[in-house]
């Protein structure tokens, strides 16, 4: 009787043993759902252009632009060699807002992500400056943040002015 | 005559071997885990892993020439092994191949300004809808094409996965997309 307790015993380790090896297969298939990986890559590659590249490398010194917004607004540009995300700070620190949303527009036709997944909005300390809808219905939301600060000739009174730091903010969700 | 005993002791052992063949069969690609695939580490190693002193990204940006020399420098065998070779899940698919291209967007379409292929197939699967000639074209074929939004490269196997990941990126000094396509076969 007692040897037939030992099997049982034998054979309910064998099956939790089992179990448990299921159990550790089963969590170790977790590392294929990378549910917010590609929404976090897009923005941080959006954020990565906008923080890499600078205005001259957009324009020529005869102010003919890759972009026909930034060509509209070449001429008045203060500081050509910044980058796109300090000129958005420089902009909103001259409350010239809609020249910000104007660029942001021309670069997400550009192409600065995939308009037909995904929705933005930028904000400058807090400031929402360009807005897509669906913000609160979706699920996935990802939000990269730089803090933008620098500075620009004024000719008029001939002193550099100097702007920031400011808080810059691209939200970026699923649609 | 078969005791309780036996029977609650059988029941578990075909639950815990249930389960343990669901797990084996879930993590080895029977819940379709699909093409698993990191976009930075795939970008990291086209910017510096070939060859370290020659830098192909920069970051964001890239020039024709840099993109030029990669086309026409690089051996297609070569740049599968380096690139993409450990991507591949030979339990889940046979064979996969690769394009990368850089899209960028008219008011009319699509350009693709020149491709590079990486494949192990023996006849390439990727191709692009050539709106000008009417065929399609192999990615990796010299010139440029153009398509319309509609229309995108195409994997030309019944059975695929197919994965896209994408950039943008500062090409001279236009914004585009840097994309690398993968089309898997699964078994």
């Amino acid at each position: 009787m007692k040897k037939k307790a030992v099997f049982f015993y034998m054979d309910a380790i064998f099956a939790i043993t089992i179990l448990m090896v299921g159990f550790m297969l089963i969590s170790s298939t977790n590392r294929y759902k990378q549910d917010n990986i590609p929404l976090e890559t897009v923005s941080e590659h959006a954020m990565n252009l906008l923080s890499t590249v600078k205005i001259k490398e957009l324009c020529d010194v005869d102010c003919s632009c890759s972009v026909d917004v930034l060509e509209d607004q070449c001429s008045s540009i203060k500081n050509k060699d910044q980058t796109l995300i300090n000129y958005f700070g420089e902009m909103y620190y001259r409350e010239e807002n809609e020249k910000i949303e104007d660029l942001f527009t021309g670069l997400v036709e550009e192409g600065l992500y995939r308009e037909d997944l995904y929705r933005v909005e930028l904000r400058i300390e807090n400031d929402p400056i360009f807005t897509q809808e669906g913000k609160t219905e979706s699920s996935k939301l990802i939000s990269s943040k730089r803090v933008v600060f620098g500075y620009y000739f004024d000719g008029i009174t001939e002193k550099i002015e100097y702007w920031g730091p400011y808080i810059l903010e691209v939200n970026l969700w699923q649609k | 005559m078969i005791s309780m005993d036996f029977i609650i002791t059988f029941t578990i052992y075909m639950l815990a071997l249930s389960f343990f063949f669901f797990s084996i069969k879930n993590s080895f690609g029977g819940s379709n885990p699909g093409l698993d695939v990191s976009t930075e580490l795939v970008f990291n190693k086209i910017d510096n892993v070939y060859n370290e002193d020659y830098v192909f990204l920069d970051n964001s940006k890239m020039t024709e020439e840099k993109y030029s020399d990669f086309i026409s420098g690089y051996n297609e065998d070569t740049a599968y092994k380096v690139y993409f070779k450990e991507f591949e899940k030979p339990y889940i698919y046979r064979k996969i191949d690769y394009c990368i291209f850089i899209e960028n967007k008219t008011d009319t379409g699509i350009e693709v300004i020149g491709s590079f292929s990486a494949s192990n197939f023996s006849t390439y699967n990727i191709t692009f809808f050539n709106q000008d000639t009417g065929n399609n074209d192999r990615c990796g074929s010299p010139g440029r094409y153009y398509y319309d939004y509609k229309s995108r490269p195409e994997c030309n196997i019944v059975k695929a996965d197919v994965v896209v990941v994408s950039k943008p990126i500062l090409y001279d000094r236009d914004i585009m997309n840097l994309r690398i396509m993968m089309c898997a076969e699964r078994r």
